[in-house]
């Protein structure tokens, strides 16, 4: 198994109409100015290697920047981090990214040998494995099953708004599920999928970091 | 994948056993005596088979009195059933026999194949092969063989199981043969018993499929550690659930087979997590143990399901009631809430204690006397709103087992179509009730637990039949 490149993996979502974070892999850091005026801050950087993996366990993800100043300090950062993890990592470019606020989650898909693809539905972040609060199906999936799958997690009540603070947006979820659950069964040769995070506002969910493994 | 037709294998009129055996130990020897006299070991529930039996054995002339044939070619009738234990290497041969003898089903006993690597695996592929171009079916290899309870017994296992309702599918072969005895002691009644082993030709799906059309069988209980198939399985499984409950444990949970995981859905699908999630897809129910697999496999085969997920406890003690309670909310069992008009029913009966619970769980207080529990039952099981109830009796000194247990099963009776659990908690003094109850198939616990986890299979049960009238 290999970790699909950044370009890949954007046109397979795109293929599958999966809404991702607006984000662009850069070349230098004036490409990323560039970005950021377009598309406004607050903005996330992080880099685009085959040779890392777990981007934030190196220093390769930084979020938050809100001006150009920042957004310089975290280029180079970056890219130092990368140097003291891998001295000759070869680099595709620097992905930069819109960033959103809203909850945390994570859809996945992992092809199992004896089941095909299972699609996962959870709590996301850096403490998903932690929680485990996550719900599972067999694809394909009905849309109903995929209603099922957001409302059987443990965490449901705060997706739909828990006392007054804002909820999530249930039906792009069921939305972006169905169409990894399509994806999935399309796409023999892919045989892992994170979306993690997504995050998911009461206007829209949207993929901030999506990792394809293929055969 | 086809769909085999495997009523020769379960039904069948003529039997032969390649490597039938003089030697009193051998598997060869134990299979003829299974077959002629119902096991090795003597039983009440065993009997003989009573259609045409052939042994063939090239170096014997005679074995038990009956004359050994040197081929299944040398046969003149047709054989519906072979049964092969003979040593692994000769086994290729005797297919292709069986294969020009027109023998559509096989069970081979012999192990040497898959399970020991090398070799093995090459041989098995021969098998599968001849198989599928002569479009039989094969049970096994390394297995024990198949028994339907009350007409044959075509493996080496003990005995038989006394015979029911309950068909039981088993990967593992030693495991079956510690049901079966288990089975007989404790008068557990099956219809089916299968050992399937190597699943080189047939898998779990193959055999569900036959048993969802047999009268015999009303609930399925698997017990298996891989499939080869998933997706069949989960295909076959949904078309099965739809007719009769369908219960498995799982071996190997805890298994850390692929240690290769390179995701965040990599750790969170683990193998066994993505089991349970086929098998909560397609409606079977996941076992925790060996014990809840035999529970809930009967307690599902004999009562009707509930029809709503709104239950009643009656006990005559109040730390029983409480237990109860507490165990069927964690199952997700609900109590349902007693109406006033269920009250002033029972208020007229002017049986209750004046300090009895007015609520559910219904404490009809410690001195009550089987006719208390009368009228409670018959009140409780008469209301709509109320689709089951858990019966439970603690031993106080007036406290009447048998004549509460007549009760009881007067009230199964008069309300056929409702659940009615019974947690008899004690020993001694409360056997007799106990075993009125299991008499008269009344599904009865001495653990509040138990009685909880069977009230919520008996809700799944009623979920299936609703799903299938949809």
């Amino acid at each position: 198994m290999k970790l699909l490149d950044q370009d890949s993996t954007l046109k397979l979502l795109k293929k599958y109409k999966i809404p991702i974070a607006k984000s662009k892999v850069c070349k230098n850091l004036e490409e990323c100015k560039k970005f950021s005026k377009q598309n406004g801050f607050p903005v996330a950087v992080k880099i685009d290697s085959p040779d890392i993996v777990h981007k934030s366990d190196v220093g390769a993800v930084k979020i938050g920047i809100n001006n150009e100043t920042d957004l310089k300090k975290a280029y180079t950062g970056i890219i130092s981090n990368c140097k003291k993890f891998k001295k000759d990592f070869s680099m595709n470019g620097m992905l930069i990214q819109k960033q959103y606020d809203g909850h945390n989650l994570l859809v996945g898909m992992k092809r199992d040998a004896t089941f095909g693809p299972v699609i996962v539905f959870g709590i996301g972040g850096v403490t998903v494995e932690l929680l485990k609060d996550v719900s599972r199906k067999i694809a394909p999936i009905t849309k109903t099953q995929a209603k099922e799958m957001v409302k059987e997690i443990k965490m449901y009540k705060i997706l739909e708004g828990y006392r007054g603070e804002k909820g999530a947006h249930i039906d792009s979820l069921v939305s972006i599920l169905l169409k990894l659950s399509m994806l999935s069964m399309e796409n023999e040769k892919v045989m892992e999928i994170d979306f993690n995070p997504i995050i998911s506002n009461d206007k829209k969910s949207v993929i901030v970091d999506a990792r394809v493994m293929i055969k | 994948m086809t769909k085999k037709n495997l009523d020769q294998l379960f039904e069948p009129k003529s039997i032969a056993v390649i490597g039938a055996s003089r030697k009193p130990h051998s598997v060869g020897h134990g299979i003829v005596l299974s077959l002629l006299k119902g096991g090795v070991f003597s039983s009440h529930d065993n009997v003989a088979f009573k259609g045409k039996l052939f042994l063939v054995n090239p170096n014997a002339k005679s074995i038990l009195g009956y004359n050994c044939y040197d081929s299944v070619l040398d046969i003149d009738l047709d054989i519906d059933l072979a049964i092969i234990c003979i040593p692994a290497r000769f086994v290729v041969q005797a297919m292709r026999e069986c294969a020009v003898k027109k023998v559509k089903n096989i069970i081979i006993i012999s192990a040497g194949f898959s399970e020991i690597g090398g070799v093995g695996v090459k041989l098995q592929e021969e098998v599968v092969h001849i198989a599928k171009n002569n479009n039989m079916s094969v049970v096994g290899p390394n297995c024990l063989g198949v028994i339907r309870p009350g007409v044959f017994n075509a493996s080496f296992a003990p005995c038989m199981p006394p015979k029911g309702a309950v068909a039981f599918i088993s990967q593992s072969g030693a495991l079956a043969d510690s049901i079966i005895d288990w089975s007989v002691d404790n008068r557990y009644g099956m219809s089916t018993v299968i050992s399937y082993g190597n699943k080189a030709d047939m898998d779990a799906h193959d055999y569900m499929r036959w048993l969802k059309d047999d009268e015999d069988t009303k609930s399925i209980a698997l017990y298996l550690e891989g499939l080869t198939d998933g997706k069949e399985f989960m295909k076959v499984a949904k078309e099965v659930t739809k007719k009769k409950p369908v219960i498995v444990l799982k071996g190997g949970r805890t298994a850390n087979g692929q240690k290769a995981i390179s995701s965040h859905t990599g750790s969170l699908a683990g193998s066994f997590e993505v089991y349970k999630t086929a098998f909560d897809q397609s409606g079977v129910i996941v076992a925790e143990t060996v014990e809840d697999l035999f529970d809930l496999a009967k307690v599902m085969a004999c009562q009707p399901g509930a029809k709503k997920n709104s239950v009643a406890i009656i006990t005559n003690g109040g730390g029983a009631g409480v237990l109860c309670s507490d165990y069927c909310y964690e199952l997700g069992v609900n109590l349902a809430e007693l109406k006033e008009s269920t009250l002033k029913k029972l208020d007229n009966t002017k049986l209750m204690h004046p300090a009895y619970s007015r609520r559910n769980p219904l404490d009809i207080v410690g001195d009550a006397l089987p006719s208390r529990y009368a009228a409670a039952l018959d009140i409780l099981l008469g209301e709509d709103y109320i689709s089951g109830v858990i019966v439970m009796q603690t031993l106080q000194t007036m406290t009447d087992p048998l004549a509460n247990a007549e009760i009881i099963a007067a009230a199964k009776k008069k309300y056929p179509d409702k659940p009615i659990i019974c947690t008899y908690m004690g020993g001694k003094f409360t056997s007799r009730g106990m075993k009125y109850l299991d008499e008269h198939n009344i599904p009865d616990y001495n653990d509040p637990r138990k009685a909880a986890r069977a009230m919520w299979a008996l809700i799944q049960k009623g979920k299936i039949v609703k799903e299938t009238l949809k």
